[in-house]
């Protein structure tokens, strides 16, 4: 009996640690900021209507605050949620409505590439601010940085919502994975923890632990809106 | 006393630290040179309306001099401040002037990127006569080793212009981490060395082997064409 109690509660506890991860896919397009607007609508107005948000997946529109040479999009368009969800998105078919919410984009927007990927581990998702500080990462030892990382993040409780993923699709400049950091405002996104003893301690084991990582590049976006 | 005494030197210090953690955000742009002149009417225009720059930041225009091959940019918009007040300018909300603003602006630039930052350690900071900033932008691989090195090196060693070393948190590209920024008064004053004693030659040396792994990622040099605040 006390050992079904226990499987029970393992059970429990790992799909909550499960729940937490997620598969994504984003769209960059670029967008003259005076057009924003309007592409807000017509995605509230198709996203607004029952039946056309499938049920556990997110989307989310971010501008983009700040970004290096090599990205040209001023708007990301990120879906999330559950494997299974996302695959629902991806197999239901397209109305009338999306025609004309696609005809708004053709019109208003350029496309500037596309990516599909999968978090592996998200601390303190209570903590989400409307800022997403992003560094994309060439990671030379997958298996050796995701422990590193789960073994940092577990004994150092994060400030915000902190996720490493992978990119499964659309990669480039060799970026295997991703650190995705929420920030409540430019202060905070800006400024730099005030770490203590322990803290120290356990990031330079993370660094020493991690294997060989490059940082490819660092964005920030900023939410616009989000149906869910 | 004696504990006022310290209670006010730190006091001091922390202060004086709080004033290096200046924040900033830099907008690249490419401009065509016909177009120059008009961008800048543009900025002037809506820059020098009292309330369109918050209060505690400013805003500088700046051309780009000499940069290595790769570098699009020909013209750069820096906002920086206190980090209080840079918090202030990215929470506002933005209104019908300013959207006017941009539209006008994104007929006559082309962007190429955009960054955030913040300073750590800056020396003669609120001179900023100096019209010429060269920059280096650096893969620090051991920060802490870095800035202690380098602080205690300027410490002993104060320049006499504004130097800020800092660091770059988004936008980054090219294993980018930190810059040195020198304030300078001309092109002479740009690509004069530095006459240094041979004391402060040997401790700069020392800086060097101790830092930890540090590579240059590029340098370049830019002008300031008008600031706003």
């Amino acid at each position: 009996m006390k050992n079904n109690f226990l499987i029970l509660l393992f059970s429990l506890i790992s799909t909550g640690i499960y729940s937490q991860e997620y598969v994504w896919s984003v769209y960059n397009i670029k967008v003259d900021r005076v057009n924003a607007g309007q592409v807000v609508s017509a995605m509230d107005n198709y996203l607004s209507k029952p039946g056309n948000l499938v049920d556990g997946v997110t989307v989310s529109l971010f501008e983009i605050m700040f970004a290096s040479d090599d990205n040209e999009a001023t708007h990301v368009i990120a879906f999330t949620g559950n494997p299974d969800a996302m695959n629902a998105m991806y197999s239901a078919g397209q109305n009338d409505e999306w025609q004309v919410m696609m005809s708004t984009f053709d019109q208003l927007t350029e496309s500037e590439g596309s990516g599909a990927g999968r978090s592996i581990h998200t601390f303190n998702t209570d903590a989400e601010g409307p800022i997403h500080h992003i560094l994309q990462l060439k990671v030379e030892e997958p298996d050796k940085y995701e422990n590193a990382f789960k073994k940092m993040w577990t004994n150092v409780k994060p400030d915000n919502r902190i996720t490493l993923g992978q990119f499964v699709s659309g990669r480039k400049d060799g970026m295997s994975h991703y650190i995705l950091v929420s920030r409540d405002d430019f202060k905070d996104l800006v400024t730099q923890r005030e770490w203590n003893a322990k803290e120290r301690a356990a990031w330079q084991t993370y660094r020493k632990e991690r294997g060989d990582v490059e940082i490819v590049s660092t964005m920030t976006r900023a939410l616009v809106k989000q149906w869910k | 006393m004696i504990k006022k005494i310290k209670l006010s030197i730190l006091f001091l210090s922390i202060s004086f630290y709080s004033i290096a953690q200046n924040a900033w955000s830099v907008y690249e742009w490419k401009v065509q040179p016909q177009d120059v002149s008009t961008v800048f009417n543009i900025c002037n225009d809506y820059l020098s309306q009292q309330g369109n720059v918050t209060e505690g930041t400013t805003v500088a225009l700046y051309e780009v001099m000499f940069a290595g091959d790769g570098f699009e940019a020909t013209h750069t918009l820096n906002i920086y401040g206190d980090m209080e007040s840079m918090n202030r300018a990215y929470s506002n909300e933005q209104d019908s002037d300013w959207f006017l603003f941009i539209e006008k602006l994104n007929q006559f630039i082309d962007p190429v990127a955009s960054l955030a930052g913040r300073a750590l350690k800056a020396y003669n900071e609120d001179d900023d006569s100096d019209p010429i900033h060269q920059l280096w932008i650096m893969n620090v691989s051991e920060s802490d080793k870095f800035v202690d090195g380098w602080t205690n090196f300027r410490d002993k060693y104060p320049p006499n212009n504004f130097i800020e070393l800092g660091t770059i948190v988004s936008g980054r590209e090219d294993g980018m981490t930190h810059y040195i920024l020198s304030a300078q008064k001309d092109f002479k004053d740009l690509v004069d060395g530095s006459n240094w004693s041979d004391a402060e030659s040997v401790a700069w040396a020392k800086f060097r082997k101790e830092r930890g792994q540090t590579e240059m990622v590029r340098s370049f040099a830019r002008r300031l064409i008008k600031k706003w605040n």
